[in-house]
């Protein structure tokens, strides 16, 4: 009898133990749910913004360049994406060069072979004046190069620099430098602070620009932003 | 299974290591993505193709906090056979509609698999094969006979866990 009486003052206790461990349980739970979302909410409202970030070296644009409205672009020369935005961008510049600045910045992404090496070559031809227009040229001839050899492709894009009218022994020089690379690797590091992971991707003032099509989202976006800045 | 073996699979610290490396990457991910604009990650999912417009956003959004969560609910031992329950089925939920836009040739640019804090695999076939170890392991810890060491889970149920031990077994007799 005493020894079933012990029984169940265990069991009893055993209950006891359970709901005070499952009420424990729900409690922690609850706050690291809280400490969750204040650490989400700390980073979000803590990051450095597209209108608010600095450039360490200078990056291509093309537009006005003390315009109010600033559109960065986040490329990737070996993406099929981006090579498909670039007339909507080349129009871009067309009808609001006048009054919106473009920053082009590269995110050589890590699944494309050459895609660094044509950033490299890219800031190369910045250098010289024609970085727009050598944009251009890379992502209509995509096709000829991205799947070559690193040697061939360079190869390639010095070519496509020549027919353009850069000096070669410069854009030689400026490809070995080891400093070139690393302007590629700052713009990498600036896409990933502002939280870029896919390409092409656009910032409108602070805005990340996600909706597609571009052509048409792209356009509402610098409208808004030329109104809000009259 | 040798004695070794039995000893590695059943090992506390080595099942401790698995939950915390999952749900340390499930957070990653998860964090990652939640910090971000949601509307890059819908914009990620409707190149999969699988969903109704209008249904992107709330599943979209659903999915990175229940990645944050249980990711940190594995990480620390709370909840712990559940959340590694809902961890695996997030794992196989992710490895099939990957597959699916693999067999159905939609190229994928940037899959959505990671987040920005940490790079696991670019390409489909990376990402598959990063899931499948994951996913293996966390079969592993699920069925494995010892419980994972220093579990939130055990700390608060303090001795009151030796308590409901002995009840359990005196239950089972």
């Amino acid at each position: 009898m005493s020894q079933k009486t012990a029984k169940e003052q265990r069991k009893a206790n055993a209950g006891n133990a359970q709901r005070s461990a499952a009420l424990k349980k729900y409690g922690i739970a609850v706050v690291v749910v809280l400490a969750v979302v204040g650490l989400i909410a700390a980073i979000v409202m803590t990051r450095e913004t597209a209108g608010s970030i600095s450039d360490k070296t200078p990056d291509p644009t093309a537009g006005k360049a003390d315009a109010a409205v600033v559109v960065r672009v986040y490329e990737d020369f070996q993406c099929p994406a981006c090579a498909g935005v670039q007339p909507v961008v080349e129009d871009l510049i067309k009808e609001y060069g006048d009054r919106v600045k473009f920053i082009f910045n590269d995110f050589p992404l890590p699944q494309h072979k050459n895609a660094t090496t044509a950033a490299v070559a890219a800031q190369c031809v910045f250098d010289q004046g024609k970085y727009v227009e050598y944009a251009g040229v890379l992502f209509s001839k995509q096709a000829e190069w991205e799947l070559l050899s690193t040697e061939k492709a360079q190869d390639k894009l010095r070519g496509y620099a020549q027919d353009l009218g850069v000096d070669v022994n410069k854009f030689n020089e400026c490809v070995a430098d080891s400093a070139t690379a690393d302007r590629v690797t700052e713009d990498l590091e600036e896409g990933r602070t502002l939280g870029v992971n896919s390409t092409p991707s656009f910032f409108v003032g602070d805005k990340k620009v996600t909706e597609t099509p571009f052509s048409a989202s792209l356009k509402n976006e610098i409208d808004a932003a030329l109104k809000a800045a009259q | 299974m040798t004695h070794f073996a039995r000893l590695l699979f059943d090992n506390p610290w080595t099942l401790f290591l698995i939950r915390v490396l999952n749900g340390g990457i499930f957070f990653l991910f998860g964090l990652g993505k939640a910090v971000q604009p949601h509307q890059q990650f819908y914009e990620v999912m409707k190149v999969y193709d699988i969903l109704p417009q209008q249904f992107i956003p709330p599943v979209g959004s659903t999915l990175i906090y229940v990645d944050v969560i249980i990711g940190i609910f594995l990480f620390l031992g709370l909840f712990t056979r559940f959340s590694a329950w809902v961890v695996s089925g997030l794992l196989v939920f992710y490895m099939v509609i990957i597959s699916q836009a693999v067999l159905r040739g939609i190229p994928l640019e940037n899959c959505g698999c990671s987040g920005g804090y940490i790079e696991l695999g670019t390409t489909p076939a990376q990402v598959l094969t990063r899931d499948l170890i994951m996913l293996a392991s966390m079969l592993w810890f699920l069925f494995a006979k010892s419980r994972s060491a220093l579990r939130l889970d055990a700390w608060v149920a303090g001795s009151d866990e030796d308590v409901l031990e002995i009840t359990a077994t005196e239950d089972e007799e």
